[in-house]
């Protein structure tokens, strides 16, 4: 109905669109401008979940079971709803260990083992390769459907010739593709951010394509939703689909969900896109919900398709095509088209994903840890490009193999059943990793004999039946068992009969999975690298990067050793910009002959970890590193305080918050006192000298005057004169001593009581009249006539105003010196000013003036007449009297200094 | 460490979803009963899928 060439050149032209995506997306990459580094674009990568089996499959499903493909979409809802705590913890271990494959995780979480890696990969690849065969096998069925003239009912598979049939060319296009943009170089993340985003692209075109055909069958075809339902009612063999009792048992719906959960989780694709190609973890936010929208919206036209199909068609129809065969029948070959290239964007995007993942697997756990030990090779040179040999090779022979098996085997199965035997393969991984992720008890051994007694369960329950299937096989032995035991019947093992053989052999290998691991574990014990890996991931979300990571790399080498080993893969180049950039963030010595240190030895295997595998970058470092072996008690002891650190840890962190908070505190107290005592000792030193001063005058003229007894009276008197000035000056200074610490440690009594300023100021002046009569300085009083009464000591108040009046009288204007006093009301206070025409306080001093024995001018050129502690007294005096004293901030000549007094309450009367 | 809460309600949800999505809570919804002319239990399993979407971004919302 479409012409041949049309189909080849649309699919062409859809996978050239594909490149040119995916080199945008990594020629944006390149230049730091990643497109595939937001939620949306994440989410809809891990769509590649939807392979043609979803597409074509879920109809052919529920054409049988009705609801009964809806468990394996699910099964993932429930497993997204906790990604963010299981993801997002195997996202960080894989980011801080570069581990790239599943394979890798398995084998690094039980101490690096390259048996368990290979044994993982060699399961992922014998449970993935019908998978494979799967999407090409609708690939090819699709294309013959669309170009067959004799329309959709006659379109037997594996009908045409080998060289004709569009599965191969498809396989080796696919191969093109993925080699290209899955391994162009080797890279230590093994992220492909172009592949990553024609892999979104190819989500958003099988959702769209699903959802018009869906619509239009729907709509188009039927009259909406109630109109396919009602119809399909009145048919007995419809109508029972649409419940699940009659079809599809709730135990076989509990298994597949069971099912669906781990493969979600643990296929190969879907931990590449999910974990290996993250960008952020905070994607997840978004993704979380994102990601079931799009299941949910994939699988909403299912049902109606499948009834649609079967009102229309009948059994005429294989209902695995029905989404391309309703088109077809109605003659709308554009919808056709747009179907099957949907179909295409399905079938393309797993493989594409599922080979890269694959390929690394095989490359990384499975072919280098071999070739590594043959001696010739580990000595090679340029070892890179050999792992990306291997992983070309691995990719065309895994499509190869793909092709082959749908050419041989396929025929007679449907698209779930071969999904279904690929789901339950990598649910063997499941105790492995999430036992290995949560329970750090979970040794190599206790793994190992899980994977295998589980595999080998799978293999007799699911695979050997469908080689029954296929013919290769007596058709009774699925029932009957091998050499007719009966007890060994691969649908009723042991003769546990009733069950579906999914969910029969689901049960079977899972118990025997988790029971060996879990026996094998506690019967025996773990080396001490397992123990170390298994405290690693089972902390991971708890434990920052540190240095007991390395703890077990006990070794000695030189940094060139590791220069040589790392050249190998990365090159001469990529070697030393990795060692600089490692010198340049640690400050470590990286000198061709330096001893490397033991983060050295971790981040070169780290390194290598990311191009070949954990396993194998040990095996590696190795090479170089003579270790030197820890004793069992070590390390014991080191995971013991490890252990109880990462336990009091939490605590630590918030003790240590409030900690620094109370310290900060202290810290601040602590300045304090150290000022104060600083401050003390400069008194106790200024006071001393103050004191030397004048009794060195002193004691000067008395010993004149007792060397020279007989002096005349007048000169006696010019002797004795200083001696009785400077003794009193030191009474005073010992007495404003006093004065001011008693002050300062509050041991004053105040005579607080109404006080008339006035009255205190004129006191004041009359008792230093004689001062000012001395050196002939003006006093003018500006005084109102009316003042309210201040709160306060007057005697104090009285002695302030003496101390200002007298160094007002002192820094005057020798010649014309003139000094006035002033009273004024200001908001609930009086101040007084006390003014003179000196020289006026310099800005520089008007700060230290009311510090102690600190003294206005320079107090080298002129004696300094004062005690130093005036000022300070008095502002102590009017502190404690609740008011302020403060130098004026004019500058020039003329220095006021006022204090204020709070007016006293008048009480009400 | 207001992570702790939110791992706890997605867990939570996560074991809700399992539960809803099976025996018997899912026996009970199948019925031959029709719902806006769909089947009972399709609505019903559509209806807890949309509810726990809209939940799971809820608890994830960037704060």
């Amino acid at each position: 109905m479409v012409p041949t060439w049309v189909v080849v050149v649309v699919s062409v032209g859809y996978l050239g669109l594909l490149f040119a995506i995916a080199y945008a997306g990594d020629r944006r990459a390149l230049a730091g401008r990643s497109i595939i580094s937001n939620g949306a674009i994440y989410a809809l990568s891990i769509a590649v979940y939807a392979t043609s089996w979803t597409y074509y499959g879920s109809v052919g499903s529920a054409a049988e079971g009705g609801i009964a493909w809806l468990p394996i979409y699910l099964g993932p809802m429930v497993v997204v709803t906790v990604w963010w705590v299981v993801l997002r913890k195997i996202i960080r271990i894989c980011r801080r260990d570069r581990i790239t494959s599943l394979a890798d995780f398995v084998a690094s979480r039980y101490g690096k083992s390259q048996l368990l890696g290979g044994l993982v990969t060699v399961i992922a690849v014998l449970g993935l390769v019908p998978y494979i065969a799967l999407q090409l096998k609708a690939i090819s069925t699709t294309f013959t459907i669309l170009r067959d003239e004799a329309g959709p009912a006659a379109a037997p598979v594996g009908s045409v010739p080998v060289l004709q049939d569009t599965g191969l060319y498809a396989a080796l296009l696919l191969a093109a593709f993925t080699i290209v943009f899955g391994t162009r170089h080797l890279d230590a993340t093994e992220r492909h951010e172009g592949m990553v985003a024609a892999i979104a692209f190819e989500s958003l075109v099988k959702l769209v394509a699903f959802l018009v055909v869906g619509a239009w069958v729907t709509f188009g075809l039927f009259d909406g939703f109630s109109d396919i339902v009602a119809r399909a009612a009145e048919r007995p063999e419809l109508a029972e689909l649409l419940t699940l009792r009659t079809t599809t048992g709730y135990g076989t719906f509990f298994w597949l969900t069971v099912l669906s959960m781990l493969a979600f989780l643990l296929l190969p694709r879907q931990w590449q896109v999910a974990v290996v190609e993250n960008v952020d973890e905070q994607h997840l936010r978004t993704a979380s919900w994102l990601f079931p929208l799009y299941l949910l919206l994939i699988n909403l036209f299912v049902l109606p398709i499948a009834l649609g199909g079967l009102l229309i068609f009948g059994d005429d129809v294989d209902a695995d095509t029905f989404v391309l065969a309703l088109p077809m029948a109605d003659g709308s070959p554009l919808l056709a088209l747009l179907v099957f290239v949907g179909g295409l964007s399905a079938a393309t995007g797993m493989v594409i994903v599922e080979t890269i993942a694959l390929s690394t697997m095989v490359s990384n756990s499975l072919v280098m840890p071999l070739l590594l030990r043959s001696r010739g090779i580990a000595g090679g040179r340029d070892l890179g490009r050999l792992v990306l040999l291997v992983r070309r090779v691995t990719i065309v022979a895994l499509l190869l193999l793909g092709f082959a098996y749908f050419r041989i085997a396929t025929d007679a199965l449907g698209l779930v059943q071969i999904g279904l035997i690929s789901f339950a393969a990598v649910a063997q991984f499941a105790p492995a990793v999430l036992g290995g992720l949560y329970w750090k008890g979970a040794t190599h051994a206790g793994a190992m004999a899980g994977l295998v007694a589980g595999i080998l369960t799978w293999g007799h329950t699911l695979l050997l039946p469908s080689f029954s299937d296929s013919g290769w096989l007596p058709r009774s032995l699925p029932v009957e068992g091998p050499f007719g035991i009966e007890l060994l019947a691969p649908y009723a093992l042991l003769g546990l009969d009733g069950l579906d053989p999914v969910s029969h052999a689901m049960l079977w290998s899972m118990l025997a999975n988790v029971g060996f691991m879990v026996a094998v574990s506690l019967a025996g014990g773990a080396r001490p690298v397992e123990r170390v890996q298994a405290a690693v991931f089972v902390d991971a979300m708890r434990r920052p990067r540190g240095p007991g990571d390395t703890v077990l790399l006990r070794g000695t080498t030189t940094v060139g050793a590791l220069q040589g080993v790392l050249e190998r893969f990365v090159g001469p180049g990529g070697a030393r910009e990795a060692l600089d950039g490692y010198a340049a963030r640690t400050a470590a010595d990286v000198g061709q002959d330096a001893d490397a240190d033991a983060d050295l030895i971790h981040h070169v295997e780290s390194l290598l970890a990311g191009a070949v595998g954990t396993a194998s970058a040990r095996a590696l470092v190795s090479t170089v590193v003579t270790e030197e072996p820890l004793g069992m008690d070590e390390v014991m002891e080191i995971l013991d305080e490890a252990s109880q650190v990462r336990a009091y840890s939490q605590a630590l962190e918030r003790k240590s918050a409030e900690l620094e908070e109370a310290s900060a505190e202290l810290r601040r107290a602590n300045e304090q006192l150290q000022e104060l005592d600083r401050l003390k000792d400069d008194f106790v030193s200024t006071v001393t000298h103050e004191l030397r001063t004048p009794l060195t005058s002193i004691r000067a003229f008395s010993e004149i005057l007792l060397d020279n007894p007989d002096l005349d009276p007048d000169e006696r008197h010019g002797f004795l004169r200083p001696i009785v000035d400077e003794t009193e000056r030191l009474t005073r200074l010992i007495n404003q001593v006093l004065d001011l610490a008693k002050l300062e440690a509050g041991g004053v009594e105040w005579h607080l009581a109404p006080v008339d300023l006035r009255e205190v100021v004129t006191a004041a002046t009359t008792a230093s009249a004689q001062l000012f009569r001395e050196r002939d300085v003006a006093l003018e009083l500006d005084l109102p006539t009316t003042l309210p009464d201040v709160t306060a000591d007057s005697d104090r108040v009285f002695q302030v105003l003496l101390n200002l009046l007298g160094n007002a009288v002192k820094f005057a204007d020798p010649e014309r010196g003139r000094v006035r006093v002033g009273l004024s009301v200001h908001a609930g206070e009086v101040q007084v000013d006390v003014e003179d025409n000196g020289p006026g306080v310099p800005e520089a001093e008007r700060k230290v003036i009311f510090d102690k024995f600190r003294q206005g001018g320079d107090t080298h050129r002129d004696r300094p007449a004062g005690t130093g502690l005036g000022l300070p007294i008095s502002r102590e005096i009017i502190g404690r009297l609740g008011g302020r004293l403060w130098v004026g901030e004019r500058p020039g000549p003329g220095a006021t200094f006022s204090f204020t007094l709070p007016i006293a309450r008048t009480e009400p009367s | 460490m207001s992570g702790r809460p939110t791992n706890a309600r997605l867990v939570a949800l996560a074991a809700a979803a399992f539960a809803l999505f099976n025996y018997p809570l899912l026996a009970v919804f199948d019925t031959d009963a029709l719902v806006l002319g769909l089947p009972l239990v399709w609505v019903y399993v559509l209806a807890v899928w949309t509810l726990l979407i809209v939940l799971v971004g809820l608890t994830l919302r960037d704060r």
